[in-house]
């Protein structure tokens, strides 16, 4: 398994890592709180703000985590750098990726449009975004072991 | 339609030129050995540059080291 193919995995496991507990805890957070009609769409887009910091760290974080047990579970010592066989496989992935996010905000549209509900446009917005990054690195990882 | 593909016998000039690993001949073009892994299987085509550069090694022409074959044709496919 190349380097590249074992951060895909890691990528994986500190996505589902942090993005679903975080989910979790926003929703259990709208559901439970009294929110005004016309504060939804304050406590929605504060949701999507905070997650982007949390992360980028979180994310740096983990990964640097998951890379030092991998690289002491392995032994291995194979190199980082990226080559255009790397590239085009990652091109493909954030194609595959692009595609299912804006297969989910026409949907948010679509789905705004006929419930006039700000909270259901954000919830697919939302989980667009994660299943859009899940499908770019599960992509990759097929194309890794297609060409492989 | 015909359908055509690219083939190489990089494995043999591999064993002709001193029994070269494909980890040798990967930091020699400066890619992945699993780049070359790949290209030795034909399940990716190289870019012209990195074609060009693998031929420079071995000291042959492009058209030596890679073949643009007919699918059925194809001698090489395990």
């Amino acid at each position: 398994m190349s380097s590249q193919e074992k951060d895909n995995y890691i990528s994986l496991i500190t996505s589902i890592f942090v993005s679903v507990p975080y989910f979790v805890y926003v929703f259990f957070q709208y559901q439970s709180q009294n929110i005004g009609s016309g504060e939804y769409l304050n406590f929605w887009v504060s949701a999507i703000l905070f997650l982007i910091p949390l992360r980028i760290f979180s994310e740096i974080i983990l990964h640097i985590i998951f890379s030092i047990i991998a690289a002491i579970a392995t032994g291995d010592k194979e190199s980082t750098v990226k080559d255009e066989r790397d590239k085009l496989i990652e091109l493909k992935g954030t194609r595959n990726a692009y595609y299912t996010f804006c297969t989910g905000i026409f949907l948010a549209m679509f789905v705004l449009f006929i419930t006039k509900s700000i909270s259901a446009m954000f919830i697919i917005v939302f989980l667009s975004g994660f299943v859009s990054e899940i499908i770019g690195i599960i992509s990759q990882i097929y194309y890794y072991h297609k060409e492989s | 339609m015909e359908k055509y593909i690219i083939n190489n016998i990089i494995r043999r000039f591999r064993f002709e030129h001193n029994e070269m690993t494909q980890e040798e001949l990967a930091l020699k073009v400066g890619v992945t050995r699993q780049t070359i892994i790949a290209i030795e299987k034909g399940n990716y085509s190289p870019s012209l540059e990195l074609a060009f550069k693998i031929a420079q090694v071995f000291n042959v022409t492009l058209e030596e080291v890679f073949m643009y074959v007919l699918k059925e044709e194809n001698k090489f496919e395990k």
